[in-house]
């Protein structure tokens, strides 16, 4: 019984897994797959973190890093509905390093300058039961407040 | 044998919800010449370096005017290089579908000295391209394990915030033994899963620390497929990033010798191929099979204006539209087993 159990299961993962099956719809439903949409992500000296630019491909993305090592921002992003639909735990370098080498041993830095702010990449999937992504609030998961940003709008 | 059926049948379940991953893909810019070949070299550099080379990345070189690179020397320090425009070119790499975007300035006139470990890594042609690998680490978190300048070292050092490879540890004046440092230590040590419990934290018997960072010492780089395991493994060392900062303050890291945060022409060393390979993992990085064939970066002319379709000089091997559904699977199914494996494994050793 288990054997055939087994093998059930196991064709069911062959289903699951083709790109034509209803696993595919199944992935999008449950949010883990959708259409790729990129974000940029700026930090800069004393302002608050900011979605500078949001582009929407029609590419498939299964979102395989929603949890990144060392994440020091949550970004929860919400529909028209103003309901919460998608949440991300992202590792953003809070500072830029300039970096030069010692013209004497050139494998050597030498002259490094450190700057606040920088920007990244992020991607998110976007299913149909999502709906359209409207906004998104950024949350701090550095220091004792966890400072949590005011909602903004995203600008498609 | 019932029991084990079960086993397997939960297991096999579980993969249903365990989602398709996908190559990352990073965008290089680069304004150098067709004979520089800088941006080949970091592209082979990435693709062969441990632990980068256990996953799937995808590279794509566009060649783009120099003056819409737009870098000069900055900061008021004539050997540091940054490019005015990178925000733009991320910009672009974002709407291409990409994950990170590079830059490679075609610049041999201040020999090559020029990084930035930003959002946008930048480095000159003139620059080892492991000072790339170097840049794209510190977008990962990693701090350097050079000595700063007093100047830097009073602004970097004020925060004294721990990152994957760095921790800032006051030593007690005295410990009763090593369990007493790991007890009163183990939540500032980033890295304390990877320290293994024969690796005692202190030395004699009331000194904090593994030993002292041997500079002098390089970590070999790695372009093997396995991690190196016979180096030294995890501990906890005295490093010197904030000594010149007024007081001193004592930096530890997790490798006993100079790695590649210190020195480009060292490598990883095995406690930070630990770290980055998590963190990899972490950001959806799919991990190669064996079966996975190699990909030649692709290289595009880009021919200035903004909107217009870039030309595609060199691409050996287009993505091609064919029906490999059965091999999908059996490649994200093995891959799935792999690494519940490789979890399980990870989960008994801790």
């Amino acid at each position: 019984m288990f054997k055939t159990m087994y093998i059930i299961t196991f064709l069911s993962v062959v289903l699951f897994n083709s790109k034509t099956s209803f696993g595919q719809g199944l992935k999008k439903e449950l949010g883990i797959c959708g259409k790729s949409a990129s974000l940029i992500l700026k930090l800069e000296a004393e302002k608050d973190p900011v979605i500078t630019e949001a582009f929407l491909r029609d590419d498939e993305f299964c979102d395989n890093g929603r949890y990144e090592e060392n994440a020091n921002f949550i970004l929860s992003f919400y529909n028209a509905q103003d309901k919460i639909v998608y949440d991300k735990h992202i590792f953003l370098n809070p500072l830029t390093f300039h970096e030069g080498f010692d013209p004497k041993a050139p494998t050597k830095f030498k002259n490094t300058k450190i700057i606040e702010g920088n920007s990244r990449i992020i991607k998110i999937p976007v299913s149909k039961e999502m709906g359209e992504v409207a906004s998104y609030k950024i949350q701090s998961l550095e220091g004792k407040n966890k400072k949590a940003y005011d909602k903004k709008k995203i600008k498609w | 044998m019932k029991t084990s059926f079960k086993t397997l049948s939960v297991l096999t379940l579980l993969g249903l919800i365990t989602p398709e991953a996908r190559a990352q893909k990073f965008i290089i810019y680069t304004d150098e010449s067709v004979v520089s070949k800088k941006s080949s070299e970091v592209v082979e550099l990435m693709k062969k370096t441990y632990p980068f080379n256990k996953f799937n990345i995808e590279f794509e070189v566009v060649r783009v005017p120099s003056a819409e690179l737009d870098c000069s020397s900055s900061l008021g320090i004539d050997r540091l290089v940054t490019c005015a425009n990178s925000e733009e070119f991320q910009s672009r790499a974002m709407r291409a579908g990409g994950d990170q975007a590079m830059i490679i300035k075609d610049m041999s006139k201040w020999g090559g000295s020029a990084a930035v470990g930003g959002g946008v890594p930048v480095i000159t042609t003139g620059t080892s391209a492991r000072a790339m690998l170097h840049e794209y680490m510190h977008t990962l978190g990693l701090c350097d394990e050079y000595e700063y300048k007093a100047g830097e070292a009073e602004f970097y050092c004020s925060t004294e915030k721990s990152s994957p490879n760095l921790t800032f540890i006051k030593p007690k004046d005295k410990y009763s033994g090593d369990a007493d440092a790991r007890m009163r230590h183990m939540m500032q040590i980033p890295w304390y899963k990877d320290i293994l419990p024969s690796t005692p934290i202190t030395s004699g018997e009331v000194a904090l620390g593994t030993g002292m960072v041997d500079f002098k010492k390089k970590a070999a780089p790695n372009s093997s497929d396995i991690g190196t395991i016979l180096d030294s493994p995890a501990g906890l060392f005295r490093g010197r990033v904030c000594d010149k900062a007024t007081p001193p303050i004592p930096s530890w890291h997790p490798g006993s010798a100079s790695t590649i945060m210190d020195d480009v022409d060292a490598g990883l060393g095995a406690p930070l191929e630990l770290i980055v390979e998590r963190m990899l993992v972490s950001k959806g990085f799919k991990k190669k099979m064996e079966i996975d064939e190699p990909r030649e970066p692709r290289e595009i002319n880009y021919p200035g204006e903004k909107e217009s379709a870039a030309q595609v000089v060199v691409d050996p091997k287009p993505a091609e539209e064919v029906n490999d559904t059965g091999r999908n699977f059996f490649k994200s199914f093995f891959q799935w087993l792999v690494d519940l494996i490789q979890g399980i494994g990870r989960a008994i050793s801790r």
